[in-house]
């Protein structure tokens, strides 16, 4: 069954595309553009400050010396920490100069950039994303050859060191309790942060554990589906629910798993539990997947 | 191709369903709290889906949960019948991780190449967010304690009396310190109080090569110096970060601004400046020798941390047992004992008998309103007491609770400093929100209250915590 899905590469890559855009736009912070209040010093104060100032102060519209006064201009040349970092061609300023760079200062600050509410979606965690996979993807049993290799996907993907956040706090859940030296993932906060390794980490863990037969039948068997259930609004909503329960579905995205369960059969005559299994990995490797 | 377009389509319109703003039902409500505080995805076995299933509001279900890491009386532990309990267990874990994360400092830095670090071993490193955990699961401890607590915590995990060094591996046989207990390892389950008077006896050879000279001795290892978590043993040996055994603050270039610069980003979430532009100007000395001070620019960021960091003045590490070449030394924070009279705390020339004096230091920021605090303190207890008095902390907390709950980053600075930016109405509303939070914890000073108000406002139960819509 994994040679019909994921050996598509042009999906694949389309699916990292598309996947890099989203979380571009969808779950990084916001922040608008600089606004900067226009105003015209003189052109003979402009070259000044443009000559002797700008390259420490930043352009004069947005200087973070204006208001700076005369008195405070000579005296900040002339002391030692300026002086001795671009002595020379300021110290040879003339009263008469130093006064035209402190017009051109001489006005009220620009208001700050504009603001924009700050959000970030909240992810979850190394533990969070074990738990779920495990949840979804495995019986308790773990009877089968197929149950152990399940367990040990997960365990290779996300387990192990990687990108997934969640630190490991003071050898709290480190695999190997007693023989990791350092804490994992030390700078991760508690919700991880998106990252393309994270990404590509979940991908490839849907990818590998959804090419196996038992972990489609288990995550069916837990929303009380079988690869014969029809795929019809219910029991897709059913299973949009188990494997994404604080999101609620809409009919848009509804009749759009039903439509690529229905054409994976018709179109591309596959079977019942190969039909479910592109719906499931279309679950999984979405970013809702990974939202608290 | 047809089927790759009909996968790409069905991925666009997964993607829209976390930034529309439709209402979550009581389940969903449900997974959504009970997933952030264990960060766990919930068994649908779970008795508390049933009952939300059946009615009962998930907000008091989730809490039920989140009430299940509440410490027993008196001691600071899980309550026994909670020991075991995978959820009790996962929702302290988090909370606690949740406070370490707010620290700048995690690490033991290191001191004549590693010396500090091995400080790991002995004190666990997340020791001063334990006066955040212990004030979110003690009823009885009010958040003021964080800042003027004077007891140290010692967390308890679940493998205690290890053997070998939890870091480097050192057997505790080759340990310089004959009655050494190490930091406990493994899953979180409560605090101890550590006697700050608890000793430490050493014994090593002081040369690397024969002739042995052994050394023996005693230290206190867990003193603490007042002022909540900014004086545990951790919090001083992580911010202080000196590189030398033997520091000595002069107030000018030399003094212990790391630890202050941390307690503005750790406790009042504030990055410096934390004054305006002008505030600093009366601190400029062109004529100083010490060259910060000649600039007005300079002077607005140490103005604040300068100043607060004379309170630290006297710590020095336990040198004789740290200076030497051996995996089991390690190096604590001591404090001298002033002997010269008090003097300008903020000197515009190096002060050779600075690190002698008082430990007195000034509280100097302007707050979210914009006012500013300008406020002697005559130790770190007294620091403590006076940040606590103020409104920022309490909203710094608020700001922190509110972020991990919604995601959403809201802004508590001073935003009428004319370089600060312009806030969106949205960003305004957000803002209003949090330091409403953050006069209510001041007032009410329990964080697990302020946690249920956060869960109960109304933006919590829309599934994009209504970014765009306030």
């Amino acid at each position: 069954m994994k040679s019909i899905i994921f050996n598509h590469y042009s999906l694949t890559k389309a699916i990292w595309l598309l996947i890099l855009l989203c979380f571009i736009s969808c779950v990084g912070g916001t922040k608008s553009e600089l606004v900067i209040e226009n105003r015209s010093p003189s052109s003979n104060s402009s070259t000044l400050y443009q000559q002797h100032c700008m390259s420490c102060h930043g352009e004069i519209e947005n200087s973070e010396k204006i208001g700076r006064t005369f008195t405070q201009i000579k005296g900040a040349i002339h002391s030692g920490a300026i002086a001795a970092m671009n002595g020379a061609s300021l110290l040879a300023l003339t009263d008469q100069e130093l006064q035209e760079v402190a017009d051109a200062l001489d006005r009220p600050f620009p208001p700050g950039p504009p603001q924009t509410l700050q959000f970030k979606q909240i992810l979850g965690g190394r533990e969070y994303l074990i738990s779920k996979f495990k949840m979804i993807f495995m019986t308790d049993g773990m009877s089968s050859s197929e149950e152990t290799t399940i367990k040990n996907l997960i365990d290779d993907f996300l387990t192990k060191p990687g990108y997934l956040g969640g630190k490991c706090e003071h050898l709290a859940f480190c695999s190997n309790l007693f023989g990791i030296t350092q804490q994992e993932d030390a700078s991760a906060l508690v919700h991880p942060i998106p990252s393309v390794p994270r990404r590509g980490v979940l991908t490839k863990a849907c990818q590998e554990i959804l090419s196996l037969d038992t972990a489609v039948t288990n995550a069916l068997t837990f929303a009380s589906l079988t690869s014969s259930s029809t795929a019809n609004e219910t029991n897709i909503e059913k299973l949009f629910t188990v494997m994404n329960p604080s999101i609620i579905i809409n009919s848009t995205v509804s009749s759009g798993l039903i439509n690529l369960h229905t054409e994976a059969k018709t179109i591309h005559a596959l079977s019942d539990i190969e039909a479910w299994q592109m719906v499931i990995y279309a679950l999984c490797v979405s970013p809702t997947f990974e939202l608290l | 191709m047809k089927r790759l377009n009909q996968f790409l389509l069905i991925l666009s319109m997964l993607f829209s369903l976390q930034v529309t703003a439709s209402d979550l039902n009581d389940i969903a409500i449900f997974y959504r709290c009970y997933s952030q505080i264990t960060q766990k995805f919930p068994d649908p076995q779970l008795s508390q889906i049933a009952a939300v299933k059946a009615g009962k509001d998930p907000i008091t279900a989730c809490l039920e949960i989140f009430d299940s890491a509440s410490f027993a009386n008196k001691t600071h532990t899980l309550k026994a019948a909670n020991v075991n309990d995978d959820n009790a267990k996962a929702v302290l874990k988090t909370m606690h991780t949740l406070h370490f994360s707010w620290f700048a400092m995690q690490f033991y830095p290191e001191i004549a190449s590693q010396y500090l670090t091995n400080v790991n071993n002995i004190l666990d490193s997340s020791s001063p967010a334990s006066f955040l955990t212990k004030s979110l699961f003690d009823n009885a401890s009010p958040m003021s304690d964080i800042v003027s607590g004077t007891v140290s915590y010692r967390p308890i995990r679940v493998f205690e009396n290890v053997p070998n060094a939890p870091y480097n591996g050192t057997a505790i046989a080759d340990y310089i310190f004959t009655n050494v207990k190490f930091a406990s390892v493994g899953n979180l389950l409560g605090f101890e109080i550590l006697p700050v008077d608890d000793t430490l006896d050493y014994s090593f050879d002081e040369n690397q090569n024969p002739p042995e000279s052994i050394i023996t001795g005693t230290l206190t290892y867990n003193k603490h110096f007042g002022g909540g978590l900014m004086g545990h043993q951790t919090y001083l040996i992580q911010n202080i970060k000196s590189n030398t055994f033997n520091p000595t603050p002069d107030g000018g270039v030399k003094t212990m601004r790391n630890w202050s610069r941390s307690v503005f980003n750790d406790l009042l979430c504030r990055a410096l400046p934390a004054v305006r532009e002008s505030d600093g100007a009366s601190f400029v000395d062109l004529q100083s020798s010490i060259t910060f001070r000649n600039s007005q620019s300079c002077v607005k960021c140490h103005t604040s941390m300068d100043q607060m960091a004379g309170v630290v003045r006297g710590a020095v590490y336990s040198a004789k047992v740290g200076k030497f070449f051996n995996p089991g030394h390690s190096a604590f924070i001591e404090e001298r004992t002033p002997t010269q009279p008090s003097a300008d705390i903020f000197p515009t020339a190096p002060d050779p008998a600075f690190r002698n004096r008082p430990p007195e230091g000034r509280l100097y920021y302007r707050t979210h309103n914009g006012t500013l605090v300008d406020q002697a303190v005559s130790n770190l207890q007294d620091l403590g007491t006076k940040i606590a008095a103020q409104d920022d902390m309490y909203n710094c907390m608020a700001k922190r609770y509110y972020q991990f709950f919604t995601g959403i980053d809201g802004d508590i600075g001073d935003i009428a400093d004319p370089h600060h930016g312009t806030l969106s109405s949205e960003e305004l509303v957000v803002r209003g929100i949090i330091l409403n939070l953050g006069q209510q914890l001041k007032t009410h000073q329990n964080s697990r209250v302020l946690i249920e108000t956060i869960l109960r406002r109304p933006e919590y139960k829309k599934s994009n915590f209504n970014v765009g819509g306030f």
